[in-house]
């Protein structure tokens, strides 16, 4: 493989990956001004970490989507320094964002409708969630309430990386059963008994 | 962008669905390919054209706005869950997929690996019970309902992994379902063609029933579409009277249709006097049926095939042979060489400011196990040194033999703890001014020794980077090996290793017919250019098949009798470890909690602390593992302790990725600056940027643990097969303590790279 189709599918893993947002679990739907919105969150529950924030944003009046708005997202610890969220260490390298005025993009996700944000959650606790909506000359505001759990433990978040090992053994040793099976001849197929022509 | 457009290209990339399909299309394509040549009426263009198109409607289903919209419109959600139920399956399943895909995949795959899954006993009965109509029926039908029920629809909507579950059942089932309306190929089928009208008329009244009610019940029946946002204003209960609608109409369609197919098919006098001479040819179980036709087809699994080339790839494999092209990329390292020399004494002395500080140490060695894994040794094909040392030869007589008592790795395993050592203790990372030196020591000793010895001494029993490189490329994919032995068998004048005309023969002494492993293997190519018959190539390998195989090597011997050999693996696996450790905080607290407490220089706690890492913990561990292994087998230590010890170059590797991985994408964009900083002393450009992005994503430790993952099960799998050599009565006793070292190893190399890690070559804000 060349190194041009290798970085291609790098990046492509890469986005790939990153792309997590495709609704989730609505935590709001309100009107303000002229807009109707739809905030979504991913993972379903919500617990200290990297989180998903998408909004869908429509006509009050119509619902047809709004697709030239600018949206900030605005976290908010409300109580509590409870557990601190895990960062793999390649994304501890990078300073923690800050938790307020954070962009939120069209085409952020899988779904070309909402705008998204990924945000690193601090801590568990209750956080307000705000967010500032933008058109022309139209504002918007609105809140809600997020309770976010701890963390995952680090390994448990893992776990089926870590199972793969034992996976891999068990097909293995199923595949040696077979394979003393067919040696003591209790099958029908043998093919290692033809030779090439 | 308009909310159409938005819709239209509400596209995304699910990476193991793709990769599953990729692989299926192109066993298929390959499988396909090598069928309709020898069978080409059972394999005609349309049977790829509709498991293509099967393919081609699963990754609709998958990555289509269909799943980007599912959450918010039933009705989508309800074309998705067709498509993957009634559509893509029947489609797959035209195309008679059986042999295509078991031909697509490589012989020795077929041979022995599904081979023995094939013939096992309790496999075919378990195949036999889901395969029967009656199961395949329920399982259908089961699925249908179950899913389409609040409760199992709701967990879906609110969890991927149970919404991936859904689809797999879907898609499974629908496979079961449809397998006996296709009949594909050669299977045999179980009840006569005509049960199949009545056993999809009654999938289709179950379907009709289902549809039924989302059409009449009066209420929204899952509380997610009556909580979703209402695009353009569609109720949740229009949305949900179209969805039953969708599965009523266009379902039914699917059942009726073969229906009708197979009644016509039935009713016709023609084709009924047809079908069963063709059921006839099927013999009394599928898997003699197979032999009997993969026979017929002249397909053998022991026949030889072709190796896959490197050298056959157009255009690539000319220019990887070329010896211009070798030259010039010496010439290009020999130029970033000295650049990093004069950088590093003149340059700044911060280490992330200076070509020192980031090249040699991030970017060279993680590339370096980049090309080693997913092809070979080229690093040493295009190194810098060489090229100093061919210049050597022309000052100097070179006509000395190296002494015969350093003929061995001894030597170069002491540069290696050494190496590793400095490494640490005097923090060469760090330091731009002792990395130029160190590559100034490189080029004077290679200069020096070849000037004076001839035969590569200074690669095959000096220069630790090619012992690295050389343990590594024992688990890589590609190997400079001859294509056709028996040519070689005839060979008289064995110009691979003397020579011809003015082209020199391999120094390094591997005789190619003879050579059997990358191991001291420079990729230099002289003996592809030296061999008259064009009969040595860069040839697909089994990745780590010689750690196993015992085999006599040219110039190495057998791994067996070499314990220098076995004991640089081990410090090379070991030091893996230790070098890691070594950048993360809880170990760097301990050296200087230590260094501190102790009152010791920092040279003399890291010297301590690799000395147990790197010997002690290392060989008390392998001696332990060796003497049970040993006893069980019956082998002397030396034996058993150097075949063992072979096997654990990939969980070595699989460390040695990860680590330097790690460093690569975090620092990926550090010399960028750096370059900017050279331009703009030298020709007063713009000032360099030093706030630089990386190639670093949260998925990176999960790329990490998988390549511990691929080690440890290498490993693994290479001890399992030298346990079978050394004692093929009881092998799993010779294995087991093998077992348990990779796994304690597996273990710890796990937590290290949990842990933070310096970020080393990197200003840090």
């Amino acid at each position: 493989m060349n190194s041009r189709l290798q970085t291609a599918f790098l990046f492509w893993l890469i986005l790939s990956n990153v792309a997590l947002a495709d609704g989730g679990t609505i935590r709001l739907q309100t009107d303000t001004g002229s807009f109707h919105i739809t905030v979504f969150t991913q993972p379903p529950i919500l617990a200290a970490g990297p989180v998903d924030i998408t909004v869908l944003v429509q006509n009050r009046k119509d619902l047809v989507p709004v697709m030239d708005a600018t949206l900030a997202l605005d976290l908010i610890p409300l109580e509590g320094t409870g557990e601190k969220s895990w960062m793999p260490p390649s994304c501890a390298m990078s300073t923690t964002p800050g938790l307020s005025a954070i962009p939120a993009r069209l085409n952020h996700g899988e779904n070309r409708l909402l705008y998204g944000a990924t945000v690193q959650i601090a801590h568990s606790g209750r956080w307000g969630l705000r967010i500032h909506l933008q058109r022309a000359s139209e504002t918007g505001t609105a809140e809600t309430l997020l309770t976010v759990a701890p963390p995952t433990p680090p390994p448990l978040a893992y776990w089926h990386l870590f199972a793969l090992p034992g996976v891999c053994a068990g097909i293995f040793i199923l595949h040696q059963i077979a394979l003393r099976a067919r040696k003591n001849g209790n099958s029908l197929l043998h093919l290692s008994r033809f030779k090439p022509s | 962008m308009d909310p159409a457009d938005a819709i239209v290209s509400s596209w995304s990339a699910p990476i193991v669905p793709i990769i599953g399909l990729l692989l299926f299309f192109l066993l298929y394509v390959r499988g396909w390919y090598l069928l309709q040549f020898r069978v080409p009426n059972r394999f005609p263009l349309w049977r790829l054209a509709a498991f293509v198109g099967g393919l081609a409607t699963v990754f609709l289903a998958l990555a289509s706005p269909l799943d980007a919209f599912a959450n918010l419109l039933l009705q989508v959600h309800m074309i998705q869950h067709l498509l993957l139920m009634m559509i893509a399956p029947p489609l797959l399943l035209s195309g008679a997929p059986y042999l295509p895909l078991l031909l697509g995949c490589p012989r020795w795959f077929v041979r022995d690996i599904v081979s023995p899954f094939l013939a096992w006993g309790p496999l075919q009965r378990f195949v036999k019970l889901v395969s029967h109509p009656v199961f395949a029926w329920t399982a259908f039908v089961s699925s249908n309902v179950l899913w389409h029920l609040p409760f199992f629809y709701e967990l879906a909507l609110s969890s991927q992994n149970w919404h991936n579950v859904e689809h797999l059942s879907f898609l499974c089932t629908g496979l079961l379902f449809w397998w006996h309306v296709i009949q594909p190929w050669p299977s045999r089928p179980v009840w006569p063609r005509w049960t199949m009208i009545p056993y999809l008329l009654l999938a289709d009244i179950q379907n009709t029933a289902l549809a039924a009610f989302l059409c009449f019940y009066d209420q929204v029946l899952y509380p997610t579409y009556q909580l979703a946002p209402r695009l353009w204003g569609i109720k949740p209960l229009d949305d949900q009277v179209l969805a039953g609608t969708i599965m009523w109409v266009p379902g039914s369609m699917v059942f009726l249709v073969p229906a009708a197919a197979i009644a016509i098919q039935l009713l016709s006098p023609t084709l009924h006097k047809r079908m069963p001479s063709t059921l006839a040819t099927v013999v009394k179980t599928q898997e003699s049926e197979f032999l009997r036709i993969l026979r017929k087809i002249g397909w053998h699994p022991h026949a030889s095939r072709a190796q896959f080339d490197l050298f056959r790839i157009p255009f690539l494999g000319a220019l990887i042979r070329a010896k211009a092209f070798r030259r010039a990329m010496q010439i290009v390292m020999l130029v970033f060489a000295l650049a990093i020399v004069l950088d590093g004494f003149l340059g700044p002395q911060t280490t992330a400011m200076n070509l020192a500080g980031v090249l040699p140490w991030t970017h060279w060695r993680g590339f370096t196990v980049i090309a080693l894994l997913v092809a070979g040794n080229f690093f040493c094909m295009v190194c810098p040194f060489t090229f100093v040392r061919d210049l050597g030869r022309r000052f100097f007589p070179n006509k000395r033999a190296w002494p015969r008592y350093l003929r061995t790795k001894w030597f170069s395993a002491v540069l290696i703890v050494l190496y590793l050592w400095a490494y640490e203790a005097f923090s060469l990372w760090n330091s731009p001014w002792l990395t130029a030196w160190i590559v100034l020591g490189y080029f004077a000793a290679a200069f020096l020794i070849d000037g004076f010895f001839h035969a590569g001494s200074f690669c095959k029993y000096v220069c630790p980077i090619g012992q690295f490189h050389f343990v590594q490329s024992l688990a890589s994919p590609f190997e400079v090996k001859v294509r056709t032995p028996d040519i070689c068998s005839r060979c008289r004048t064995f110009d691979c290793i003397r020579g011809r005309n003015e082209q020199s023969g391999c120094e390094l002494k591997l005789f190619q017919p003879k050579k059997a492993s990358n191991f001291d293997c420079t990729f230099c190519m002289d003996c592809v250019h030296a061999c008259p018959h064009d009969n040595v190539g860069l040839l697909a390998v089994q990745p780590g098949a010689n750690l196993w195989n015992g085999a006599l090597r040219s110039s190495v011997g057998r791994f067996a009798n070499r314990a220098d050999i076995a004991v640089l693996v081990i410090l090379l696996v070991f030091g893996a470890l230790t070098n890691a450790a070594a950048m993360i905080s809880p170990v760097t607290e301990v050296f200087d909690w230590t260094a501190r407490s102790l009152v010791l220089p920092r040279p003399i706690v890291v010297a301590v602390f690799l000395f147990v890492g790197m010997l002690v913990v290392p060989g008390a561990l392998v001696t332990a593992c060796t003497n049970v292994s040993r006893l069980l087998a019956k082998q002397s230590f030396t034996h058993t302790f150097s075949d063992f010890s072979m096997t654990l170059v990939p969980l070595g590797f699989g460390m040695w990725l990860a680590h330097l991985l790690f460093h690569l994408f975090t620092a990926s964009h550090t010399p960028i600056p750096v370059f900017q900083r050279l331009l703009a002393e030298f020709f007063h450009t713009a000032k360099p940027n030093w706030a630089v992005a990386s190639w670093a994503f949260p998925q990176l430790l999960d790329l990490q643990i998988l390549l511990l993952d691929a080690g440890l099960l290498l490993s693994w799998y290479a001890a399992w097969k030298v346990a079978n050599r050394l004692a093929p009565d009881r092998p799993f006793g010779v294995f087991v303590p093998w077992l348990l070292l990779g796994l304690v190893y597996f273990l710890v190399a796990v937590w290290i790279i949990f842990q933070p890690m310096d970020m080393r070559g990197m200003l840090m804000s």
